[in-house]
């Protein structure tokens, strides 16, 4: 029941829009666990050892900056809507 | 309701990775305040919840892996970003997106009827808030101007605005997570389009194109209750500030009063504790409103201005709630 238009048709066009992440730097940490004293999460390194200073990626959470792999950069301080909003 | 209320937690909802969060807990525990974190998305397996309705209301007991809650005794909720419903181990296909569907309803039904709590933001007032339509018509209710837009999938339609408003930009009416081929994740950018690319792709779904601001700078509108916070946001290398970050400066600017007011009436009418507005300063000064990210980021910010937002949202969920009770 393929309408040959609709067939014909080029992708829909908001998808040619899209561009990757810029490139940059490999991420410090390794996993994150959940501190049962303090409720925040704690940056494990390559090494096994947590992450001191977890400020380089305060914007996102980690999934979105490993979308770019990047340190410091984030897909949008602001307006990431992923995931479960409700 | 418990006879120590400065006992009663705070409840913050979100996945584990997210050092945004992690900032307001630091800032409540230097108060004082209890925290529970709970990430929905570790229900069933590691949340056990147990709520009862009875004449006297809403009672129960929600336990994560580390702390236990009365569900009567939440102060405030800080909802930042949960990862998704699921169903539990050994359950996939169909049944395990029933299950996820009846955890949502569930236990994010219980989550969003907490007896007395104060949300930052409530769920569903999130929900209600973050579509752009809603957000560009409520704009023009509250008179902030904002730059003439067609959200359309006919393509006609979309080269006759390009034409009478040109140069114009497209942004996804949502952004969700996309990846190429090769599992390389992608995103659009805040760029011109050229009118003769309107094909007939348009058809395909809801596109939304927007007259581009001729722009000096961007604005960034943080509000906390009836605090507000904005940033002026120089040194963007193109049109998306967000494509640079390394570039940027930051100045805590005053909005303007009429400015500030409309804000303010557009958070009442969402039913907002927390928003994030984003504009475009045009070289006439004028603030363009691009859109509201109701649970957008702010602990990226230099840390003079992150620390002031961080205690707003700390006196939102330490005090905010206590009037009610």
């Amino acid at each position: 029941m393929t309408d040959p238009q609709l067939a014909s048709r080029p992708a829909p066009w908001g998808l040619g829009r899209m561009r990757p992440f810029p490139p940059a730097a490999v991420l410090p940490y390794t996993e994150v666990v959940l501190d049962p004293a303090t409720q925040q999460g704690l940056w494990i390194g390559p090494d096994g050892l947590p992450v001191v200073d977890a400020k380089h990626k305060r914007s996102e959470t980690s999934k979105e900056t490993s979308k770019q792999t990047s340190l410091d950069g984030n897909s949008d301080a602001g307006s990431d809507q992923e995931g479960d909003t409700d | 309701m418990s006879a120590d209320s400065d006992a009663d937690p705070v409840l913050v909802v979100t996945r584990l990775d997210d050092s945004t969060a992690d900032v307001v807990i630091a800032e409540l525990r230097a108060r004082s305040v209890p925290v529970v974190r709970l990430d929905p998305g570790d229900f069933p397996e590691q949340v056990t919840l147990s709520a009862s309705f009875t004449g006297q209301g809403l009672s129960g007991s929600l336990r994560t892996a580390t702390r236990t809650v009365d569900l009567d005794t939440v102060r405030s909720v800080y909802w930042r970003r949960p990862s998704p419903y699921s169903a539990g181990e050994g359950v996939a296909g169909p049944d395990a997106q029933w299950c996820a569907e009846q955890a949502r309803y569930g236990l994010g039904g219980v989550l969003a009827a907490l007896p007395g709590a104060h949300y930052v933001n409530h769920p569903h007032r999130n929900r209600a808030a973050e579509r752009k339509p809603a957000q560009l018509a409520a704009a023009a209710r509250f008179g902030l101007s904002v730059p003439p837009t067609l959200v359309t999938n006919d393509p006609d339609q979309a080269r006759r605005f390009a034409e009478e408003f040109g140069p114009v930009v497209y942004k996804p009416l949502w952004n969700s997570d996309y990846a190429d081929s090769d599992g390389r994740a992608l995103t659009v950018w805040v760029e011109e389009l050229d009118p003769d690319t309107l094909d007939a792709g348009v058809r395909h779904t809801a596109h939304l194109f927007q007259k581009l601001v001729d722009k000096q700078a961007d604005l960034r509108v943080t509000v906390v209750g009836e605090e507000l916070f904005a940033v002026r946001i120089d040194g963007a290398a193109g049109l998306d500030w967000r494509r640079s970050y390394e570039t940027l400066s930051y100045t805590l600017v005053q909005a303007p009063p009429d400015v500030a007011k409309a804000i303010h009436g557009f958070m009442d009418a969402f039913g907002l504790v927390y928003g994030a507005f984003d504009f475009g300063l045009d070289k006439t000064g004028r603030w363009e409103l691009y859109e509201l990210n109701p649970n957008g980021q702010f602990a990226w910010f230099p840390e003079p201005i992150t620390a002031r937002i961080t205690a707003a949202i700390a006196d939102q969920l330490q005090h905010g709630g206590r009037d009610d009770r």
